[in-house]
């Protein structure tokens, strides 16, 4: 017997995207079943050891730049931002893969993103809470970092609304709530789900709580769906925002190498472009580890290498135009920066940023390297390292020499910037891990929508 | 910091101080409320108040002697002196709280003196500043005086008098000096630091007649004999020259630091700015011809400067006289051609071009003969100098000292009195001081710490600051002045003049006796001797020279015969030389962490001496910064690490003395290398063949500026080492602006010249440039605006204004490691550039510190507004306010923004806090900091005004820095006033704003570097060409 049945685009789609016979109750038993887990498996246990081990480091290290200054860091004069604005800006930079994928992505319809944007949301959140750590710890007395705050008190202090830092301030809080909702708003179908598949009474009553009540019902999804439409309309410009806001920290400063117009844009493409590059090492190891290789696919990671090469090559120019205009301007101040950049004594943090974020990600051009697992693995740990060096490039490389050669110096960092940067790695785990095991790593609602049963038109396509 | 504080627990164990006692009320300094309370004085108090109310005590009753306690507990420790001093400027002598009260005095140095003006907070001396009566200060300090008041508050001070260790009363001492007199003073020597005091002249005579078999010796490490010796072989007596360098057009220095620390440096550097102050390019200035073998502050103001080795000043000086013969001067010398010939000619040429004003200067560590041949030439030259007598007996004779140490070395010596100074530490390594003086029965040591050679003394007395006690100095043209004590001892310290009491009078007699009966008998010698004393007080000078100026004979055949014979250095060897550390001196400063944190002039280090370097001899010997190497003179060796400095001689080394200190307190212990070992009385000034051998080790030093084309080069990517040397070179004319007199006469408005889009645009205003204030906020052509201008042209890097500011805004000393962190606090930097040959440089200075800019980067960038602008223009930092983001600092163009990393000001110990301006608020870590104008000054003055009910004029402000400057190149004022000194000065063609293309419009703006240079010398082609 030939099967006549041609298939619709819809199931190629699906076939891609889900391979092998799946369909809702396979769907929601793989997901699902990850969070119901009896026993935790051994292998959680000992990353989330490890987790708990830098947040202890993080936490201990936070505590003494408390108890003795941000002396104990490497920072000195002219270089008076070191790891801690490196890290600030590298954290909220993977946090922009978030928020791309679920908004930006959704509002055009890349039904491949389903796969990913549960993940990809998650880390953004954590990622966000390990930047905005940043700002409340580096600043010189922590006791009074609330005084960023618009907050009417008795002595007559406002913050000072032309400061790139207010700008920043709340561009990362609005990100962050924003970003927070939308992701909460995501899940309060799979919350039902698991409250629904709950053994116990406990699961059931806290998933319950969270749920807010959902039942699945047609009235509830038109609700829904608008609102998660209204929230991806309301995130689509954070994307761009957040980033050109944090920029603007660097870009409205005098100094030569900040002081540049390109960079919003700049920023904004190398957010994403970190940011994927942390999708990809998330997921790679989850669906290693949870063997969901049915779910998040070749596919899906293939459409994220594309957007890879896109903003790599983005960031690329914009590393090369930024030489160009140095020499174009005839400023001589503004030559010299870039070129101690690439020949000075920190060439090698230079070259570094160059080789994994523009040479590396040249191999995305043939599929074979698209779809090469390791390769992939590797690359987008390349990715994130060459995106740290780009901001140790802005913001060290730039402030040790800047206009007054008798003001120049060399930076050094110490212990301190490295354990509290190791440590926002055992923040950003403890969570990551907590949230692999309580709630549904892939949306099971939406992971469902590219299954040609979830389609309205079935079979009527066109 | 924690170097600091290990230093201090180190300290403890070594100087037998306990550290409980040590800051105790039974030292006449109080903790705390809870000590007065058990004072005697309370106690009186009680008795007192119990006498006039003996009915009971009333709850009213109680709250007055609470208050009164209070009061008292305040008075306690505001020792005012008991003796009647006399303010400066204020009429009444009562004391307002919150208003500083100025007292003249003066700073002995050696046999010299400074007046100063010492500025009081409730009778607590906080700074010093120049007085402007005095000849010698004319209103200007230097940075030693600007440090003192550190000395002063130093914890580590020593205490009372000791015997054996053991602390004793005074009268101790007295009973011991007066069983002394037995045998006209047969054994007794007493050792004594250089001095101009009238008093201790008189005492020294007094002391001669008691004990007429008695030694007095004077000895300092770093003396002028060799001049000395050399106008004594010259004119036939010994007589101490006066450079009057206002008269002077063309000045030859050889080899001395004369705008350095060479003595009388305040009123030479002066004198040399003055004719240098160009109103416009048809104004005339003197021309520095400098003849060195290392940098100093001198080369680098020279405007030719010839690089040759000490030991080959004798022969320069041959050249000289050679061609000075051809020009008609009455000299007994051959020709003679070099590879220095072009220079010397030229020199020569205009020395006797502007003959009665021109000056040969020779460095004090030249030996006597050349010292000779150089006055001899001035004298042909009718050279601007006056001579005056010299007192020999405070002035330093090696000979007596050398034939003193023997004869302690003999054991003939049972009794030493040693008056300050080290000699154990400091004496020349041939003298075996330490060992000699071991075979003393029994010696007294007068010393401010307990220092090494207390601790081969039996007696130790506590020496008084000059802050602390009456005493009198002389300048060397005979201007005497009384130093007036302003408060009372801290730790029971004596004076000199104290110690030697006992001994001349046979009885205790306080020194304000002693000290106004020398002026009573012979000095004021009037009847209305009150008068005149109060007068003198009161201004800080004796307007009335003691000393006239000597005719000299006028040399008539000078001879190059005089010279002794050139050493001859042997191949591979060096000539190391001993220079006096422009921040410890000769290891008297040690212990002032002001001076220790300074960046030394030329090189920018702190906290260490090193062994100067030329480029070409590291290159050849592969050292690099910081590499140890063991330097070797006739079989004494010691290690130092090396330090490459542009300008230093292939042929020499050079070593500061004063460092390596042993027992000198909790900061100098241990700070830098001790070079003494190297120096013998005959080579006090330099040695010669010395062997240099590369270790394999390195050893930190801390240095404020980068070294280009060194280190930090070395990390550059392959192949681009000269990368940042490059970039400073075609820097140096944008950020100091420079020319050369001849050009500047061409082109008068150079320091417009240029590229034009840099050009801010003149006919808009600050406002326009701005996203934000299309109309200005404040309108800055009305009121008080307040600038500064400074002039780049005097300015010799002196470092007086940083430690002026410093004393003045309370700025924290950080230790050696932050300062390897990048993280000194120093307000004014002072930036120091190198472009031309390394061997010989030509070098480009500028003090930078705040600039207050209209359009102020800071500003906008600062999230919680803490830093802002005033009305009058000054851009302000609100310390309450600020957060930490260091986001200003980074935004700073000229990066003159200091944060503190960590808390610098709390292990400030409670006697060092004394010496804090109570004006101007300590600063808590997080907070960033920075120049505010001085504005506590600014402050002070506007509300005098206000109270006199009169506008502000030129003049009522002083900052800090301008005060202290002796070059005057520092200008503050209303630039509303179009007749005020700092408008007149920005109104010069030379003014320009550092770096105006970025279009913050500063209020600081510099006056440009012009150098005077001999175009017959600036063609490039010769050694000691500047092109």
């Amino acid at each position: 017997m030939i099967d006549h049945k041609i298939k619709s685009k819809a199931e190629i789609r699906a076939e891609k995207l889900l391979p092998g016979n799946q369909d809702f109750t396979t769907i929601t038993d793989d997901i699902a079943g990850v969070p119901e887990q009896k026993k935790t498996p051994i292998q959680w246990w000992l990353l989330f050891g490890l987790a708990l081990s830098l947040l202890a480091i993080f936490a201990g290290s936070v505590g003494f730049l408390i108890w003795e200054g941000t002396g104990i860091w490497g920072i000195n004069n002219p270089v008076f931002w070191g790891w801690a604005i490196i890290n600030f800006v590298w954290w909220v930079g993977i946090g922009h893969a978030g928020t791309l994928i679920s908004a930006i992505l959704h509002l055009f319809r890349q039904n491949w993103r389903n796969a990913i944007n549960r993940f990809a949301e998650t880390m953004t959140l954590f990622a966000v809470i390990c930047a905005l750590v940043f700002p409340g710890i580096h600043v010189g007395r922590i006791w009074v970092a609330y005084w960023f705050l618009p907050i009417p008190n008795q002595m007559g202090m406002w913050p000072n609304m032309r400061s790139p830092l207010i700008w920043d301030f709340f561009a990362v809080f609005t990100y962050f709530t924003v970003s927070l909702l939308f992701w909460y708003t995501g899940l309060i179908p799979d919350l039902a789900t698991l409250r629904d598949r709950a053994k116990t009474n406990l699961k059931r009553k806290i998933y319950g709580f969270f749920a807010l009540g959902w039942r699945g019902g047609n009235r509830q999804w038109q609700h829904y769906e608008l609102a998660y439409l209204v929230l991806a309309g309301i995130s689509t410009p954070l994307v761009l925002s957040v980033h050109s806001v944090v920029s603007s920290d660097f870009a409205t400063s005098v100094i030569p190498g900040w002081h540049t117009t390109i960079f919003p844009p700049y920023f904004v493409a190398g957010a994403i472009y970190s940011g994927f590059g942390m999708v990809m090492t998330l997921s790679i190891i989850a669906r290693k580890v949870y063997n969901l290789g049915h779910i998040i696919t070749l596919e899906h990671l293939d459409k994220m290498a594309q957007i890879m090469l896109l903003t790599g090559c983005m960031v690329g120019y914009a590393y090369s135009m930024e030489f160009f205009v140095a020499w174009y301007s005839g400023n001589a101040y503004e030559s010299f920066a870039f070129v101690n950049r690439a020949l000075g004594p920190y060439w090698w943090g230079y070259w570094a940023m160059i080789f994994c974020n523009v040479v590396v990600p040249q191999f995305f051009w043939f599929e074979r390297y698209r779809r090469h697992i390791p390769f992939l693995f590797i690359t987008s740990i390349l990715v994130n390292i060459g995106m740290w060096f780009e901001r140790f490039v802005i913001v060290v490389i730039t402030l040790h020499r800047d206009f007054m050669p008798g003001a120049w110096a060399m930076y050094n960092p110490t212990i301190f910037d490295v354990s509290i940067y190791i440590g926002t790695f055992g923040l950003f785990f403890t969570g990551f891990l907590l949230f692999l095991r309580f709630l549904p790593m892939v949306s099971i609602a939406e992971a469902k929508l590219v299954l040609p049963e979830s389609n309205p038109h079935h079979g009527h396509e066109e | 910091m924690s170097q600091i504080k290990n230093k201090s627990k180190e300290f403890v164990d070594t100087n037998q101080i306990d550290q409980n006692t040590a800051q105790s009320h039974e030292f006449g300094y109080w903790k705390s409320l809870k000590d007065i309370s058990s004072s005697e004085d309370y106690d009186n108090y009680l008795k007192q108040s119990e006498h006039h109310e003996d009915n009971g005590l009333s709850r009213r009753n109680f709250l007055s002697l609470v208050a009164a306690s209070v009061a008292l507990a305040g008075l306690e420790g505001c020792k005012k002196p008991v003796q009647k001093i006399i303010p400066y400027v204020e009429a009444e002598i009562a004391t307002i709280p919150g208003i500083p009260k100025h007292y003249a005095s003066t700073m002995p140095f050696k046999n010299n003196a400074l007046g100063i003006i010492i500025e009081n907070h409730d009778e607590r001396p906080v700074k010093v500043e120049g007085n402007e009566k005095h000849p010698a200060s004319m209103g200007k300090s230097n940075s030693f005086s600007q440090a003192t008041t550190l000395d002063m508050y130093d914890p580590d001070r020593s205490r009372g008098v000791r015997f054996n260790g053991k602390k004793v009363d005074w009268s101790e001492y007295i009973k011991y000096a007066q069983s002394l007199n037995s045998s006209n003073g047969k054994n007794l020597a007493i050792i004594s630091q250089e001095s101009s005091s009238p008093t201790m002249q008189y005492m020294h005579s007094e002391f001669k007649k008691t004990y007429p078999k008695a030694d007095w010796v004077t000895y300092e490490p770093i003396n002028n004999e060799n001049l000395y010796k050399g106008i004594e072989q010259a004119f036939g007596k010994k007589l101490q020259p006066f450079n009057r360098l206002e008269n002077a057009q063309t000045i030859l220095s050889v080899g001395s630091d004369f705008l350095g620390v060479e003595d009388n440096c305040v009123y030479h550097t002066r004198k040399f700015a003055q004719n240098r102050d160009l109103e416009d390019e048809t104004s005339t200035m003197n021309r520095l011809y400098v003849v060195e073998s290392f940098m100093t502050p001198t080369g680098s103001s020279a405007d030719h400067r010839l690089n040759v080795p000490n030991h080959e000043f004798s022969s320069v000086l041959k050249e000289l006289a050679g061609e000075l013969k051809k020009l008609g001067l009455k000299i007994d010398a051959s020709p003679m051609k070099t590879s220095n010939h072009l220079w010397i000619k030229t020199v020569a040429e205009d020395l006797m071009k502007n003959k009665g004003e021109s000056i040969i200067i020779g460095g004090s560590d030249l030996s006597p003969d050349i010292h000779c041949l150089i006055a001899g030439i001035n004298s042909q030259l009718n050279a601007p100098i006056d001579y005056y007598p010299l007192s020999s007996s405070h002035v330093t004779s090696m000979t007596d000292f050398k034939a003193l140490c023997k004869k302690m070395a003999k054991g003939s010596v049972d009794n030493l009195i040693i008056l300050g100074g080290n000699p154990v530490y400091d004496a020349p390594a041939d003298c075996n001081f330490e060992a000699s003086l071991k075979k003393v029965k029994s010696s007294v040591h007068l010393s401010n710490i307990y220092d090494e050679t207390s601790k081969h003394c039996q007696w130790n007395i506590a020496q008084a600051h000059f802050f602390e006690t009456w005493g009198d100095a002389m300048t060397y043209d005979g201007y005497a002045s009384i130093i007036q004590p302003q408060i009372r001892p801290l730790f029971d310290s004596k004076s000199a003049i104290q110690v030697l009491t006992p001994l001349v009078f046979k009885e205790d007699r306080s020194s304000y006796d002693t000290v106004k009966n020398v002026w009573k008998n012979s000095i004021i010698k009037e009847t209305n001797f009150e008068r005149k004393w109060e007068k003198i007080l009161h201004e800080g000078v004796h307007v009335r020279p003691l000393l006239n100026s000597q005719k000299v004979r006028t040399v008539n055949k000078v001879s190059t015969a005089v010279l002794s014979k050139e050493p001859v250095l042997e191949n591979n060897k060096f000539e190391v030389i001993f220079a006096p550390s422009s921040s410890v001196y000769d290891g008297r400063y040690a212990n002032n962490g002001w001076l220790q944190e300074i960046p030394k002039p030329i090189t920018s280090l702190t906290w260490d001496n090193a062994a100067f370097v030329s480029m070409k001899v590291a290159k050849k010997l592969n050292i690099k910064n910081g590499q140890m190497i063991e330097i070797s003179i006739s079989g004494v060796s010691i290690k130092v690490p090396a330090w490459i400095v542009p300008g230093q001689n292939q042929k020499t080394i050079t070593l500061e003395l004063g460092y390596g200190r042993e027992f000198s307190g909790r900061i100098g212990s241990g700070v830098g290398f001790n070079v003494y070992p190297l120096r013998t009385s005959s080579n006090m000034g330099y040695a010669m063949n010395a062997e240099i051998k590369t270790l394999n080790e390195t050893y930190p030093l801390a240095s404020t500026q980068e070294h280009y084309g060194l280190e930090e080069d070395k990390l550059a990517a392959p192949g681009f080492s000269d990368l940042s040397t490059n970039e400073v070179q075609s820097r140096i004319p944008d950020l100091v602006k420079q020319s050369t007199l001849e050009e500047y006469k061409k082109h008068p408005e150079f320091v417009q010249d240029i590229v034009e889009s840099h050009k801010p645009d003149k006919k808009r205003s600050w406002a326009d440039h701005s996203m934000y204030n299309p109309e200005p906020e404040y309108d800055y052509s009305k009121g008080n605006q307040w600038g500064m201008s400074i002039d780049l042209t005097s300015c010799t890097s002196c470092n007086a204004c940083s430690i002026a500011c410093q004393s003045e805004n309370n700025i924290p000393v950080v230790g050696k490691q932050q300062v390897m962190n990048g993280r000194e606090m120093h307000w004014i930097r002072i930036d120091n550039y190198f472009s031309g040959d390394p061997d010989n440089p030509e070098v480009s200075t500028q003090s930078v510190s705040c600039v207050h800019c209209e359009l102020a980067p800071c500003e906008q960038v600062c999230p919680v507004g803490a830093t802002t602008h005033s009305t009058d223009g000054v851009n302000q930092m609100t310390y309450n306010r600020c957060l930490g983001t260091r986001y200003c600092a980074n935004n700073c163009p000229y990066k003159v923004r200091k944060f503190n990393f960590y808390n610098y000001t709390r292990d400030l110990p409670e006697v060092v806090q004394m010496a804090m301006n109570p004006d101007v608020s300590m600063r808590f870590r997080g907070v960033m900091e920075k120049c505010t104008y001085c504005y506590q000054r600014v402050s002070e003055a506007r509300i005098k005004a206000e109270n006199e009910n009169r506008d502000l004029v030129d003049g009522d402000i002083k900052v800090a820095c301008a005060q202290s400057c002796p070059a005057d190149a520092i200008k503050f004022g209303d630039i509303n006033d179009p007749n005020s000194e700092v408008s007149k000065a920005k109104r010069r063609n030379r003014d320009y704003a550092l770096l105006g293309q970025l279009g913050t419009s500063p209020r600081t703006t510099y006056l440009a570097k012009i150098r005077n240079q001999n175009p017959k010398l600036s063609s490039g082609s010769h050694q000691g060409a500047h092109h």
